[in-house]
């Protein structure tokens, strides 16, 4: 089977990354839907990670996409779809996070949710209070600890910790040496120890 | 062998990130039996992933997706996507985006003839021009008054940006560089040239 047979016989869901720009290009916009759905979650996470405020981070969210539409004929297709639109993300939520220049209060959503509703996200403990509060407590104090970031910090460690990405990847990405994602993901590292010290 | 404490931690963070090379991984795995320090290092890396990870989950479980792409479809250019359709489109948006910080922002403060007249003296004619000599000289010699701290420029390093086009009612333009935390503030003045 020729490598076209197999495009056209591959259920659109399945089709690679690449696969589905071809066909956006060729004027197929709704496999620019099955992309969006593909990396929706992950780059509103990213944006989150930067921004900390989830408004913010759909809002960033859906302009990235938007843009990277625009921009995807300019798009090289021998690099990677997922790192290019994560440079977009990093970009966009680090320029509207300048431009915005809010002073959010301490608003770690969570705090706001029963116990229930945390467990819920993931595994976590239950039946036991002092756990759940420790958790809650190291919840916050990591929110807290995380806007003090630098911005390349904050990005490198979001990437990192929630994307899985490689120094590689993330240099990449952040359009830098992969010894400075190193570097970067060690000082904000230690920052975050310091501050989570306390917790524990 | 001996390591400083830094190189020994950023080594346990290679090893946890999974991006040792040649016979780290080794030399991290003996230091982890050896020292404790090292281990209780890794132990804190882990801590932070596991309550980064369960902070943005969280945030990312609570996300209503739904209607997501419906939201950006209907703000995506119409017809087929070529290079020119993307950037017409980028540029309308961009004019928008523009038109509404300036809206956000109120019209910019005119110039006063009473306390300001020395200003608008100085930002035309011959004025103008010394003042963009003096710039330079400011611009040449000012780098080598900051110091070295990372945050500010140091002398020896390449400052030119390149500015393809400013849409600015005044002299002045704040431009912020999407590489830097620093914004410059660069003086327009319009030459023959240009």
């Amino acid at each position: 089977m020729g490598a076209a047979e197999k495009i056209v016989n591959t259920p659109l869901d399945q089709l690679e990354d690449r696969e589905l720009i071809e066909r956006v290009l060729d004027g197929e916009q709704a496999s620019y839907g099955l992309l969006v759905q593909r990396y929706q979650s992950k780059i509103f996470a990213v944006a989150y990670g930067v921004l900390r405020h989830r408004e913010d981070a759909r809002e960033v969210s859906q302009e990235v996409f938007i843009k990277a539409y625009r921009n995807l004929p300019s798009f090289r297709r021998d690099s990677s779809f997922y790192t290019w639109i994560y440079r977009i993300t990093v970009n966009l939520a680090i320029d509207f996070q300048r431009k915005a220049h809010r002073k959010r209060e301490t608003t770690f959503e969570s705090v706001k949710l029963g116990p229930n509703e945390i467990s819920a996200t993931g595994p976590r403990p239950m039946g036991n209070p002092s756990l759940v509060l420790e958790e809650k407590q190291l919840g916050e104090t990591i929110q807290l600890a995380i806007e003090q970031l630098p911005a390349d910090q904050k990005t490198a460690v979001i990437l990192r910790e929630i994307q899985g990405l490689s120094y590689k990847e993330i240099a990449e990405t952040m359009g830098c040496a992969e010894g400075t994602v190193m570097s970067r993901l060690f000082y904000a590292r230690k920052k975050l120890q310091e501050l989570l010290k306390d917790v524990r | 062998m001996s390591m400083t404490n830094e190189e020994r931690d950023q080594l346990i963070q290679r090893y946890y990130d999974g991006e040792t090379l040649g016979n780290e991984n080794a030399l991290a795995e003996r230091l982890l039996d050896d020292d404790p320090e090292a281990r209780s290092l890794l132990e804190s890396l882990r801590t932070i992933s596991g309550a980064i990870r369960t902070e943005v989950d969280a945030a990312v479980a609570q996300e209503d997706f739904s209607s997501f792409w419906d939201d950006v479809a209907v703000r995506l250019p119409k017809g087929p996507l070529t290079l020119e359709t993307g950037q017409d489109s980028a540029r309308e948006a961009q004019r928008l985006a523009a038109e509404e910080n300036l809206l956000a922002a109120g019209a910019p403060e005119p110039i006063t003839a009473t306390g300001w007249a020395w200003l608008r003296g100085l930002l035309s004619g011959p004025g103008l021009a010394v003042a963009g000599a003096a710039l330079c000289v400011v611009a040449l010699v000012g780098p080598m008054w900051s110091g070295g701290d990372g945050s500010l420029p140091v002398a020896g390093m390449d400052q030119t940006i390149e500015v393809e086009s400013i849409d600015s009612p005044g002299a002045f333009v704040m431009v912020v560089q999407e590489s830097s935390e620093v914004p410059a503030i660069v003086w327009v003045t319009e030459t023959e040239e240009g």
